[in-house]
């Protein structure tokens, strides 16, 4: 507004800086937050490249970095990989599972009417009272001494494959999508099944995405029914394996953490291949819904 | 709108770019200094990955490599194991590749609750058990701790299907006694005609593992707290580094010269240390006092009250208060469930710590970390300070192992053959002079083994001293307790009060600690018969 320079060009240049200015401070600001959250990982990554001390220091010496630390885990424990891929059949499968018997269910529960129904939904609930440490002895008693799992993807995922919790927000969040909706599909001849399918899958995406993460995080950090159900180390998952790194005397951290770098890498892979899906799909259902 | 979108690609852009460099780095590293590696290392490396493509390939790893392979992926390994502890006393990475079952044989299933490099160690003897006869089988499962162990074992009880053997941890022993799963090792000794072994093993460790008078397990891996002092610091100060305080006022004069301070804060401490519930129960026996009553549980009346608040418990921890009142060193805090001890041992290997107390199993690391943090530490081995004019005397600590019910007679027969062949003297000097614990067999130090161990670190013998110069008595043969295992959590936390100054006396921190404990040992002591 102040007289002369009210060109065009001139204010679009100061519009230009300012902007510049912004994007900097905004990118610093991006810098010391990812910092803050990378510091986990870049404080192991430090340790692990130390070599074998007792002393080591937040930042290493850079003229004497020990990157043979991450083949020194492998030559230890030649079955590491075998972990990864073992912790992630285990959890892809227990969260397949639990997505499919939890929308079943919560399926029934929401929209059907049978006798009995609110007993089924109390009994599911009860379910998530009761604290793990009670169920532990029963299922191993099943799994071990009935049907001879030890060792196997099948002790490791088939006690997961239900979840109460699951049931319940399924419930919950197939209870919130209109009945006229069901009502008006079948009008135009579409069945149960497909109206699970094709119509309230499809829109109850925010909440599957919820359990599946929540399921597949769960399953990927369980630590003692793996240490339980499995003897050879060639059935171990990541969370049991890497205690194998640990000395069991002194305190030297880089083989601990080179081998915790390693198990954790694929899984960072995954988020940040899959972390738009990921988002999207938490949020698209609920701006729309 | 355009902004915005630019925003978010800009946020993405720095993500894919973190991310990226991460997995970068992740990728250099898995394939990096290949060339740094020794030629029988590169052979293991060999066999170890044949037993990973075996593993992928088939559920039966162990049974699809051929024989001839394993046993040389086995000498490999020996070889290498010998190279590096030549090379460097540090803990060290040693892959260790399980021998192949020999046809006919009969498997024992042995839990541990080593890691790492121990487990290694572990892993040779057991291979050489199984290579050496071809009757019975040896397969170990590695449960990440002993805690886990002995978690696991608990559980494996309801169902029935216990390992043949399984190593626990010294509080462990009446808990296991209980589970009435057990077979002690004395049946076997009197059947097999081997008391010539139990007259050999070291007094100390014998009675820790004896409770009325029935040596229940086989010790395998024993240590002994000691205190560690810089020889060099000794020397700075104008003190005699062969001559190293032995009690709490001794200690307390030399850290009075060996403190460093800038302003108030303490650059050296002259004695550091972390709040350690099983240096608590050693300064019970230095002082000939019991933790339990009646007799520590050893006299064939089960413990029924524990009495570690009494004088001795409350003269330690003054004598650490008086410490810290002082200026005169630092307490680091709750030492289990935290890195306390690794703080001290940093802190000890870079010159900053010039007294501290921990087990003799840790010599070695504290050894090598102290060469390699180029400070001139010079790691001397005292024994553990005691209250001026105490008797003196300590418990062993460690583990042992234990022969279950489990399998029929042929299977126990088994499981007793390698509880015994892990008991011979070359097996405990093997593992002696390649761990950091003490062989369990007097034996042992007679090979040659174990003389150049003790050549090559002299302060061992301190330790060995310490364990030979302590009385046989209930005192120091230690406490067993059923509830012992979780019990040093309540006492740290008490000694922890009373440092932070919460608690007003140690006799206040000491008596609500054994009061919580005792409610905890009356509740288990109604469970069991």
């Amino acid at each position: 507004m102040s007289a002369g320079i009210t060109s065009n060009e001139a204010h679009s240049s100061t519009y230009r800086a300012a902007e510049m200015a912004r994007t900097i401070g905004l990118y610093i600001l991006l810098i010391v937050a990812s910092l803050v959250v990378l510091f986990p990982i870049l404080f192991s990554l430090s340790l692990a490249v130390q070599g074998d001390t007792l002393a080591p220091q937040l930042v290493p010496d850079f003229s004497k970095l020990d990157w043979s630390v991450f083949s020194q885990a492998f030559n230890q424990e030649p079955n590491l990989g075998r972990w990864i891929i073992n912790s992630f059949v285990v959890s892809l499968a227990v969260t397949l599972g639990q997505l499919i018997t939890s929308s079943l269910a919560a399926y029934a529960l929401a929209t059907l009417d049978f006798p009995g129904k609110s007993i089924f939904f109390v009994i599911f609930l009860a379910t998530l009272m009761i604290p793990w440490e009670a169920t532990v002895i029963p299922n191993y008693l099943t799994i071990a001494r009935d049907l001879h799992w030890k060792d196997s993807y099948q002790g490791l995922i088939v006690p997961f494959l239900g979840s109460g919790f699951g049931i319940f927000l399924l419930r919950q969040y197939f209870m919130t999508i209109p009945k006229d909706l069901y009502e008006a599909a079948v009008i135009d001849g579409c069945g149960r099944t497909r109206y699970l399918w094709s119509i309230l899958i499809p829109l109850s995406r925010p909440a599957l995405g919820t359990l599946a993460v929540y399921a597949f995080l769960n399953t990927y950090n369980q630590y003692y029914w793996p240490l339980l159900i499995t003897d050879s180390p060639e059935w171990r998952t990541t969370q049991v394996g890497i205690t194998a790194f640990r000395q069991t005397e002194s305190a030297v951290f880089n083989l601990q953490m080179a081998g915790t770098l390693i198990v954790m890498v694929p899984t960072l892979l995954l988020l940040i291949i899959g972390q738009r899906q990921l988002v999207r799909g938490l949020t698209s259902g609920a701006l729309k819904g | 709108m355009s902004e915005e979108s630019k925003k978010r690609l800009s946020r993405r852009r720095f993500v894919t770019l973190t991310g990226g460099a991460l997995v970068a780095s992740g990728i250099l590293a898995a394939c990096g200094d290949n060339t740094a590696t020794t030629a029988p290392a590169a052979a293991t490396t060999a066999a170890g990955s044949a037993t990973t493509a075996a593993g992928s390939a088939t559920t039966a790893a162990a049974g699809a490599t051929t024989a001839a392979a394993t046993t040389a992926a086995a000498g490999a390994t020996t070889a290498a194991a010998g190279a590096t502890t030549a090379a460097a006393p540090a803990p060290t990475a040693t892959p260790y590749p399980t021998v192949a079952q020999a046809a006919g044989s009969t498997k024992i299933v042995f839990w541990h609750g080593f890691t790492g490099f121990n487990a290694g160690i572990l892993q040779q003897i057991v291979n050489k058990y199984n290579t050496t006869q071809q009757k019975y089988y040896v397969q170990t499962v590695a449960n990440s701790n002993y805690d886990d162990t002995i978690a696991k074992f608990r559980t494996a009880l309801a169902g029935g299907d216990l390992p043949n053997v399984v190593q626990i941890y010294d509080i462990g022993t009446q808990a296991m006694i209980d589970t009435k799963k057990i077979i002690p090792v004395s049946d076997f000794i009197a059947k097999d005609n081997q008391q010539a072994i139990v007259d050999d093993i070291e007094p100390a460790v014998a009675s820790y593992y004896t409770v009325n008078k029935v040596l229940y397990s086989m010790p395998l891996n024993s240590s002994t707290p000691v205190m560690y002092y810089n020889k060099a610091a000794f020397k700075e100060v104008g003190l005699d580094p062969d001559k190293p305080p032995t009690t709490f006022s001794a200690v307390m004069d030399a850290a009075k010269k060996l403190v460093k301070k800038d302003g108030d804060k303490i650059t050296r401490g002259g004695v550091d240390f972390s709040l350690y519930g099983w240096i608590l129960e050693q300064e019970h026996a230095e002082q000939g006092a019991l933790l339990a009553e009646p007799d520590n549980g050893r006299s064939g009346t089960r413990a029924n009250k524990l009495v570690f608040n009494g004088e001795a418990g409350q003269t330690y921890l003054n004598f650490l208060k008086s410490i810290l009142d002082n200026g005169l060193g630092r307490s680091w805090g709750r030492h289990s469930g935290t890195t306390a001890n690794t703080t001290i041992a940093s802190n000890f290997a870079t010159g900053q710590t010039a007294m501290t107390f921990e087990s003799i199993a840790t010599l070695r690391s504290f050894i090598s970390s102290a060469a390699s943090s180029g400070k001139g530490v010079d790691v001397g081995v005292a024994p553990l300070p005691k209250p001026d004019n105490a008797p003196g005397g300590v418990i062993i600590g460690g583990a042992s192992i234990w022969i279950t019910t489990q399998g029929d007679a042929n299977t126990q027969a088994g499981a007793w053959d390698f509880v015994k062949f892990t008991a011979q003297p070359e097996q405990q000097s093997f593992f002696a002079s390649n761990t950091g614990y003490y062989p369990t067999r007097k034996a042992a130090y007679n090979l040659q083994e174990m003389k150049d161990a003790l050549a090559k670190y002299p302060q061992f013998q301190v330790a060995i001293d310490q364990l030979h110069n302590t009385k046989a008595s209930p005192a120091t043969a230690g406490a067993v307790f059923g509830s012992f295992s979780g019990s040093r959590q309540n006492v740290e936390a008490a000694m922890d009060n009373f440092m932070t100054g919460k608690a007003s006396s140690a006799k206040a921190a000491l008596d609500d600690a054994a009061n919580k404990e005792n409610d905890r040992l009356t509740e288990y002591n109604s469970t069991v018969k």
